[in-house]
């Protein structure tokens, strides 16, 4: 399971990355800016779920999720939103792109969590039941 | 003999220049049609040898020594290094030996040890080592010169060469033999020039293949015939004028001495009695006073004496010498080696004019007159040395020879300028009948093809008039059929016209992208497959085993290619059928050379065509037009195509047997990872069940519309229309649409600029990620980046066809429908909002890791740094904009007051009130301190708390 994280801010990312902390089967991968991103994933990173922020230079949050929808293969992606402030137009031109969650800046470990658990595809579910089929019942 | 030979080193050296001319000549030549490299370094080798005995027959005259000298040294030397880089040009052209350039350093240290163990420079060490170590490797180069043709002349002309550089060294190291290597070398010359002159006179025929089949109009030897001419007739008008004037000075020293013999008193010889006795005698003394006398007052003569026929033998009287000179004779002394005519001459007392005559104190010319009558008669004797004598003969014979040199220099440049003028009038003749010959072909093209395009467009018409009479529903059916067929021959010769006169121009953009090659290339065999089949006629492919996966590059374009060439072989074959052969071999490089080869049991080509068939608007011949139709641009378009992908194409062809033609094409090979195999949705066969579209169709032009509109409502989907970009985005505003069909070019507000409006959200109510695709004219890849970049998903061509239009909303559905971000159970507007709602307790935030607090404090402490840099800059948006990055991350880390103080310092910086910044500044400074602290203490407990 691949997670990427964008932003342009090292503590930032780093503190996301603690924030989610270790779970098997997930790899987390940044990228420092939209257009980075894009670059990577259209160069063939298969991501299950981004994580951007929304202002950084050279390519922003929101119009990189308006060109992931846009690509015909990229659209599918699910995308969540992380930012230090809250905007109510924003947040309604957010939704039209349908993305899957908004995580408000400082990250609360807990809420992070809880919303990033059931939007990641749950893999380790089939590795679990190959386990169980292996052991001794 | 021999002395005949020194006394005309001047014209040997003449004719060893005529010979050294020819070679020049034609080195030049052969350099001047290309022939090879290393001809005009030898040509430059061989002018600098003109100079050299140029300078050699002015310096034997000692007309203007200093400044020839030094030439004569320098221009030797520089021909040396010239003859040098010929042969090794030679060496590399024929042989591929790399001798290194810095052997040219190699003659020059020669010399320079040479002088330094002389002391001195000197032609002798110029021409034994630099000419040895030159003439080498020069013989060499010429031995193993590859010459198809009379490889005995090579051998030669390289033998002549050594042996002329050996003479000039021998006759250089001993100026005695000078005159007989001059010759000698001459002759050795000779073969190397008439080998070049003939190869030059067979490159010239070559060249010229239209008469004059010569560069000089008579004869293979006629440049020989000529020089050779020009030097004897010089040699002879020298020796005449050197006759003369050495006739004119016997006349004239014989006078003198007459003269002389006619101011002695008689009385004074007299008292002479011809032995040693004489010279106690005052008369001796007197006489001798006045021999010398005569002596100072002519310097060109040696010796003034006189002497006397007594009893059979000449005895000397007086001479001019003073009695300590090594040459001085006492009165008496027996003129011992007097020859025959000489002492004839004396006893005879007449006067005369004798020489060159070699005694024991030189070589002589003797003019001699008597004095005095009866009982002591003696003779009057001038003694010039012949060493001067000739130098005043060589002097008289220069004129003639500089005439001769320039005759021969003027012939020489003559035939240069005339076998470049002509080689100019053969360029332009070339590009005056190319010029025509394009002219002609085009017109002619011009011709088949307005029939070409009137025959299907007179069908359309045709048809479409019986159309218009309402005709029962089978034979509307059949009619429209037919219509549409013409069209699409038309569409495709206008295709070919488009595509050849971009591959000519070079306008064509290629793609470098990775294919799957069978897939790709089997499509096309499939569907010309088809067509072959029509005919009754088989097509055979045959892959290689080891055919790579994947290549690199444009497979439209390749696909393209084999489409012509099969369209061709199947249109010229009426029994049998097309093989096709597909292989090639790897590369060192990592590239594959892509080898396609198609053979056809068709009418083959005539071997006189066979180089034409490639050009432009080349047919095997009108008839082919007639039998076969076509606009016979296709092969001209293949081979533009591949020449711009950097491969090529051959033919070979039996008529009646058939052609194969044969694609060489060198393409970097894919990874497996670049090129995925082509998905279904690409394949022919598709869905028919679509569910039903809302589609907008931006287009201007009406037909258009009216046909879009039909076709798609015969899919089964709903269309609006809207005839320009502002029309379009009016709708798209007041109504939901699915897909947007949207014409690239319109007026006004063209398609492209729509579409960034529409994305660029400025029109409000409208879906910005609504699902566009182009529709443009141009496919090239320029056009298409075009689209992608202003937002479009995807792009068809112009006129879009029904399967194109289905096969394109096929794509909508699959990646659109299957991709669709979710199951739409996407938080809407307000979940969002809910969610993204602050903590109620801030403190709820767990303690930062000791690895983050570390990382904060380091990148924290930097940018305050940037800061403090940018306010002692007084760059308040610079301040502003490090303030906002501190605050944004305060609150990762819990620590809220530090956060509070940056956004206070950004709010200031924005407000651009810089005076309460230096407090603010220290303020953040000292929390910023505080929370190192904080968080260093945080740290330590919670990294010990767990154990």
């Amino acid at each position: 399971m691949k997670l990427l994280i964008i932003d342009d801010d090292i503590i930032a990312r780093n503190a996301l990355r603690e924030s989610i902390g270790p779970v098997e089967g997930w790899e987390i991968v940044e990228a420092e800016d939209g257009q980075e991103a894009l670059d990577r994933l259209c160069d063939g990173l298969r991501a299950d779920l981004v994580i951007v922020d929304l202002n950084m230079p050279r390519m922003g949050g929101l119009e990189l999720i308006q060109r992931l929808r846009r690509d015909l293969h990229l659209r599918g992606l699910k995308v969540v939103v992380s930012s230090s402030a809250r905007d109510r137009d924003t947040i309604v031109e957010l939704a039209k792109l349908k993305i899957s969650g908004y995580l408000l800046k400082p990250y609360d470990a807990g809420r992070t969590q809880a919303l990033l658990q059931p939007l990641m595809p749950p893999a380790s579910d089939a590795r679990t039941r190959i386990r169980n089929l292996l052991s001794p019942t | 003999m021999p002395i005949e030979l020194e006394s005309r080193l001047d014209l040997l050296i003449l004719a060893q220049g005529a010979v050294i001319g020819l070679w020049t000549t034609a080195s030049f030549g052969l350099a001047r049609h290309g022939a090879s490299k290393s001809a005009l370094w030898f040509g430059w080798a061989g002018a600098a040898w003109l100079l050299v005995g140029f300078s050699q027959i002015l310096l034997l005259n000692h007309i203007l020594p200093m400044l020839l000298e030094p030439l004569l040294m320098l221009s030797l030397a520089i021909s040396f290094n010239l003859l040098l880089e010929g042969s090794r040009r030679a060496l590399r052209e024929d042989r591929g030996w790399m001798i290194p350039v810095t052997v040219h350093a190699l003659p020059p240290l020669f010399y320079l040890f040479w002088m330094v163990y002389h002391g001195a420079p000197s032609l002798a060490g110029l021409w034994i080592l630099g000419g040895g170590f030159v003439g080498a490797v020069a013989t060499v180069a010429l031995w193993c010169r590859r010459s198809q043709v009379r490889g005995y002349e090579a051998r030669l002309a390289a033998l002549g060469l050594g042996g002329y550089m050996l003479t000039r060294s021998i006759g250089a190291l001993d100026g005695q033999w000078q005159a007989q290597a001059t010759l000698a070398g001459a002759g050795l010359l000779l073969p190397l020039a008439i080998r070049s002159w003939s190869k030059y006179q067979r490159v010239h025929a070559a060249a010229f293949p239209s008469a004059p089949r010569r560069p000089w109009q008579w004869g293979a030897t006629s440049p020989f015939v000529l020089v050779a001419t020009v030097v004897v007739l010089g040699w002879l008008a020298a020796e005449w004028r050197a006759a003369r004037s050495e006739h004119r000075r016997r006349d004239e020293i014989a006078l003198r001495a007459q003269l002389a013999a006619a101011a002695v008193p008689n009385s004074l010889l007299q008292q002479l009695e011809g032995t040693f006795v004489d010279a106690e005698k005052p008369a001796y003394h007197q006489l001798k006073k006045l021999m010398s006398d005569l002596r100072a007052a002519n310097p060109d003569l040696r010796f003034v004496l006189l002497s006397k026929w007594h009893e059979g033998e000449v005895r000397f009287l007086v001479d001019s010498e003073p009695a300590g000179s090594p040459d001085y004779s006492p009165p008496g002394d027996v003129y011992s080696e007097a020859p025959l005519d000489y002492a004839q001459a004396m006893r005879e007392a007449r006067s005369f004019v004798l020489g060159p005559i070699t005694d024991r104190w030189g070589t002589w010319i003797i003019a001699s007159a008597p004095i005095g009558h009866g009982v002591n008669p003696a003779h009057m004797e001038f003694n010039v040395a012949a060493h001067d004598w000739a130098g005043q003969v060589r002097l008289a014979r220069l004129p003639s020879l500089l005439v001769t040199v320039c005759v021969l220099g003027m012939l020489m440049t003559t035939q240069q300028a005339r076998d470049r003028v002509r080689l100019a009038l053969l360029h332009l003749r070339t590009a005056k009948d190319s010029a025509e010959t394009a002219n002609r072909a085009k017109s002619e093209f011009l011709a088949v093809m307005s029939h070409e395009i009137r025959t299907p467009l007179g069908a359309v018409i045709g048809l479409l008039e019986l159309l218009r009479h309402d005709p029962p529903l089978e034979e509307r059916k059949r009619y429209a059929t037919l219509a549409r067929g013409s069209a699409e021959s038309l569409l495709s010769i206008l295709d070919d016209i488009l595509d050849s006169s971009k591959v000519e121009s070079g306008k064509l953009s290629l793609e470098e992208i990775p294919f799957v090659v069978r897939p790709e290339l089997g499509r096309v065999l499939g569907a010309m497959g088809i067509r072959a089949r029509e005919k009754h006629l088989y097509l055979h492919a045959r892959w290689a085993t080891d055919l790579p996966r994947a290549l690199r590059g444009d497979p439209t374009r390749l696909k393209q290619v084999l489409t012509n060439l099969l369209n061709n072989a199947i249109k010229f074959t009426s029994r049998g059928g097309i093989t096709v052969t597909i292989g090639g071999a790897p590369r060192d490089d990592g590239h594959w050379e892509l080898d396609i080869q198609v053979s056809d049991t068709g009418v083959g080509i005539p071997a006189e065509v066979l180089p034409k068939i490639f050009g432009r608007f080349e047919q095997a011949d009108a008839s082919t037009t007639r039998q076969f139709g076509g606009t016979g641009l296709g092969l001209s378009i293949v081979h533009g195509l591949l020449q711009q992908m950097g491969g090529r194409i051959s033919c070979t062809s039996t008529p009646g047997q058939g052609s194969t033609f044969h694609v060489h094409l060198p393409l970097p090979a894919a990874g497996p990872e670049e090129a995925p195999d082509p998905t279904e949705e690409e394949s022919p066969e598709f869905v028919r069940s679509l569910t039903p579209l809302r589609i907008l169709c931006a287009e201007d032009d009406e037909v258009h519309r009216e046909y879009l509109g039909a076709t798609l409502r015969l899919l089964g989907h709903q269309v609006a229309f809207a005839h320009d970009g502002p029309h379009a985005l009016e709708r798209l505003a007041a109504e939901r649409f699915d897909v947007v069909l949207m014409d690239q070019r319109m007026p006004g507000m063209d398609g492209l600029q729509t579409v960034r409006t529409l994305r660029g959200g400025g029109i409000s109510g409208a879906d910005t990620q609504l699902y566009v695709i182009g529709l443009t004219a141009n496919v090239t890849a320029q056009d298409r980046r075009d689209c992608l970049a202003a937002g479009m998903n995807d792009f068809l061509p112009k006129p879009a066809r029904p399967h194109e239009l289905q096969v394109a909303l096929e794509r909508f559905y699959r990646h659109f429908g299957r991709h669709s971000p979710g199951a739409g159970n996407e938080p809407t507007a307000e979940e969002l909002w809910e969610m993204s709602a602050p903590p109620i307790h801030e403190a709820a935030l767990t303690a930062p890791s000791p690895e983050l607090a570390g990382l904060f404090v380091r990148e924290t402490g930097h940018r305050l740094q940037l800061l403090q840099e940018a306010h002692a800059r007084a760059d308040l948006p610079a301040v502003a904009e490090v303030a906002h990055r501190i605050k944004g991350t305060c609150k990762c880390v819990g620590e809220v007051e530090l956060g509070r103080l940056a956004s206070e310092l950004e709010s200031l910086a924005h407000a651009g009130t810089d005076g309460p910044l230096p407090s603010h500044l220290a303020r953040l400074q000292d929390e910023f301190v505080r929370s190192g602290q904080r968080l260093a203490a945080l740290a330590s407990p919670t990294r010990n708390a767990p154990s």
